[in-house]
């Protein structure tokens, strides 16, 4: 008997689920409360997300991140800080820095008008960025403001010979070369672009307490 | 867990999936059926309502950097991204009522969606073939008889698995709130 009454129950439930999953207006009407209230937990799971979904959106959602991670902050070949010089007759300074510096050009882009909208040389270990000047967009050049607030600092192996061929390549030599107190033998140059440098050698270490 | 240990797991877990984004799978484990629930029941339509749970769980990725912790649970900004994802697209439907219900979310539609996901999370915990019942009868939306055909049992047997496994959850569902 108790077994009959389950398997009507059982029917009426289905068929109210039946109309539950169709969305008809007729759902969750049902006169037994213990009906009813299965009724109210058939409604909810109404939304119950497909598993399928639920794996493929994680595992979307491991590839977006595992991409994220590959694109790093700071690009293979950058440090964090990179001087960008704005010069003007950027073409001439880029053949300046690799006669004297021994600099790697790694890209170039010149605009219409024949201007370098962007350039990227490497010395040593370091990029640096290159622009022609635009004035009538306020990015002027050294020569344009009359001088250069900013000094570009290099180590390299041989600061000597490095300063001589800097200053025969026709950059004026504002400080000669010498040793400093604080471990470094280094000079001061403005190049023929109006750059300033401090070209140095590291010689020895230094505390700062005995500096 | 006390309200407080699970802020501090919450922190912690949103703080590791910052450092290395592989590890927001953990945050989406705990977030899925709120949010799709959240979503669910607003976007009646399931190819829809999946897309856009998709999207905030996208978004969410993408902001996480930016995300700044300060102390309301992360399903609670999750909530926001649905909300603006379905407001932007009921925009398109002209639903501006609904849409200024959407902006003032209540503590009632918070509480709604975390009750409906439990019941969610709750279709795991069954016997096997109940779970399977359920799955394929709601999610997938299958009638009894493909049910029947598919688990190799009378049409008659899978409705009273249907049955066990509402009471189930019904009871489940009272425990755990109760």
């Amino acid at each position: 008997m108790r077994r009959m009454v389950k398997r009507s129950l059982s029917e009426q439930l289905d068929n109210a689920v039946e109309a539950i999953i169709a969305r008809e207006s007729s759902a969750r009407v049902a006169d037994d409360p213990k009906l009813a209230a299965l009724l109210g937990i058939a409604a909810s799971l109404r939304d119950l997300p497909r598993e399928d979904f639920k794996a493929e959106l994680k595992a979307e959602l491991e590839r977006r991140a595992m991409m994220r991670d590959k694109a790093k902050a700071v690009p293979e070949g950058y440090h964090t800080a990179t001087p960008y010089l704005i010069l003007k007759d950027a073409a001439s300074a880029i053949e300046f820095y690799k006669e004297v510096f021994g600099a790697t050009e790694l890209s170039r882009m010149e605009m219409p008008d024949g201007r370098i909208g962007h350039a990227e040389i490497e010395i040593g270990d370091s990029r640096i960025m290159i622009a022609d000047e635009y004035p009538e967009m306020g990015i002027p050049s050294p020569q344009s403001l009359g001088g250069s607030a900013v000094i570009i600092h290099l180590y390299v192996e041989d600061v000597d010979a490095l300063v001589e061929r800097m200053t025969n390549a026709g950059s004026k030599l504002l400080i000669p070369v010498a040793d400093q107190f604080y471990g470094d033998r280094a000079g001061k140059l403005a190049d023929p672009f109006g750059h300033v440098w401090i070209i140095a050698t590291h010689k020895k270490d230094v505390s700062p307490e005995g500096a | 867990m006390k309200a407080t240990e699970e802020k501090a797991a919450e922190r912690l877990l949103i703080e590791a999936a910052q450092k290395d984004p592989s590890r927001f799978s953990d945050l989406y484990e705990q977030n899925f059926e709120r949010v799709y629930a959240f979503v669910a029941r607003r976007i009646g339509v399931r190819d829809e309502a999946e897309d856009i749970t998709a999207e905030v769980f996208y978004q969410a990725l993408a902001h996480l950097p930016r995300f700044r912790w300060r102390g309301v649970p992360f399903s609670a900004w999750l909530f926001r991204i649905a909300a603006n994802l379905i407001a932007d697209r009921w925009k398109r439907a002209a639903k501006e009522q609904a849409i200024s219900n959407l902006n003032n979310l209540t503590e009632d539609d918070v509480e709604e969606a975390q009750e409906r996901a439990l019941l969610f999370r709750l279709v795991g915990t069954l016997p096997p073939a109940q779970r399977r019942v359920i799955v394929m009868r709601f999610a997938e939306q299958r009638s009894i008889r493909e049910v029947a055909q598919e688990l190799g049992r009378t049409e008659g047997a899978v409705k009273q698995l249907q049955l066990r496994a509402l009471e189930n959850l019904r009871k489940r569902m009272g425990e755990t709130n109760g």
